[in-house]
């Protein structure tokens, strides 16, 4: 008689090979499910962003240490001065509370009462990449434009 | 398992051994994945600046689970289909192919089942009833479920990975039933499903004319084009 290779998969070596599959796509599934961190990734994101617009202003020399560095470095250039100087002159819009937090892997968006706030995960943790964001188009496929942007 | 042919005990690997094998390329290809994948993620996260991660990092990603889910479903998919279509669909000549006059669920004494069941045939096959008609479909069952869970894996994780690069492109994130909507998610489903449907439907039709010797994909190198399937 002529063996399938499925035919292999009998008795307790299919049971076996089973019930592997079954561990890991339910591994996969419950990591995903549970976000992987994902919900106090976006706690801490959330919280950076907060901090940033309600110290813009106030206090822009701690603003800038909560932007990514390409961002400091975009305001910088722009500015044709430091970061603080920058940021000052920009006017970040001030906010008071969260909306929405959606972090996924090394990205993050925070949309606030006044702004909405792009970030990215780096080695020293949650730092803003971008902000001062207001929509530009009605397609989802066109970005967000930002004064402050960078990395 | 350990096997006895005549007087000479067959070590229980080499009673195993295609599983076996099977089962070390797939690790292998899964240790090199996740190391190419990671160096791939990492590329892209210095092109953005953003901080690089380590394997075992990568393996709990979304990036990850996606590539392996994907390609999983569509192989699943493959198996299921042809499990259940085989059972009326046949191919002339082919040597995965039943003959016409067989197409169908075949007779109990073929299937070895109620009155025609041996004594060590399976006891659900033996039993009868609702667990001898589930026993008769558990291969496709078990083949469907792990397609389904593998595409519901594909679709979450999918959804995570594509807002992490639409959220660095600084656009809206999308929910997972706008996701299911997007161009991605059905590029990644088709493009692997084409590729399976190929491979499966050249594999049916290959075998009419083209010959491996010993293997039991092939018909015998002298059989003629005309034999199909089990006939040879």
């Amino acid at each position: 008689m002529r063996r399938h290779p499925l035919a292999l998969w009998h008795g307790r070596a299919r049971t076996r090979l089973l019930r592997v599959l079954v561990v890991i796509v339910g591994g996969l599934t419950v990591a995903t499910a549970s976000g992987c961190g994902t919900e106090a990734e976006g706690r801490a994101a959330a919280a950076v962003a907060l901090r940033f617009s309600q110290v813009g202003q106030a206090d822009p020399g701690q603003a800038c240490s909560l932007l990514s560095e390409r961002a400091r470095t975009a305001l910088h250039g722009s500015a044709g001065s430091d970061c603080a100087a920058g940021l000052a002159a920009l006017a970040v819009p001030v906010s008071s509370r969260v909306l929405t937090v959606t972090a996924a892997g090394h990205s993050a968006q925070v949309r606030l009462d006044r702004d909405t706030v792009f970030l990215g995960r780096f080695a020293n943790g949650w730092q803003v990449t971008a902000a001062a964001c207001k929509r530009a188009s009605a397609d989802p496929a066109v970005p967000y434009e930002c004064d402050i942007s960078g990395g | 398992m350990t096997g006895a042919r005549g007087a000479v005990r067959v070590p229980w690997w080499r009673d195993n051994s295609l599983t076996l094998v099977f089962g070390v390329l797939l690790l292998g290809a899964l240790a090199g994945q996740a190391l190419s994948g990671a160096g791939a993620y990492n590329q892209s996260a210095r092109t953005a600046g953003y901080a690089e991660v380590g394997v075992l990092e990568y393996l709990a990603s979304s990036q990850f689970a996606v590539d392996v889910a994907e390609n999983w479903q569509s192989e699943f998919l493959q198996f299921t289909l042809y499990i259940v279509l085989t059972v009326w669909l046949v191919q002339c000549g082919s040597a995965e192919s039943k003959q016409l006059r067989d197409a169908g669920r075949g007779e109990d004494q073929v299937q070895l089942v109620g009155v025609a069941a041996r004594p060590d045939s399976p006891r659900w096959a033996r039993a009868g009833g609702w667990r001898t008609r589930v026993y008769s479909h558990s291969l496709s069952v078990a083949m469907g479920a792990v397609f389904l869970a593998s595409w519901i894996v594909q679709a979450l994780t999918g959804c995570v990975a594509a807002n992490e690069e639409r959220m660095r492109d600084r656009l809206d994130p999308v929910s997972l039933w706008e996701y299911l909507c997007q161009p991605d998610f059905w590029n990644r489903t088709l493009q692997n499903w084409q590729s399976e449907l190929l491979a499966i439907g050249t594999m049916a039709a290959f075998t009419i004319y083209l010959r491996e010797r010993g293997s039991p994909e092939s018909k015998p190198v002298g059989a003629p084009h005309a034999w199909t399937g089990s006939q040879s």
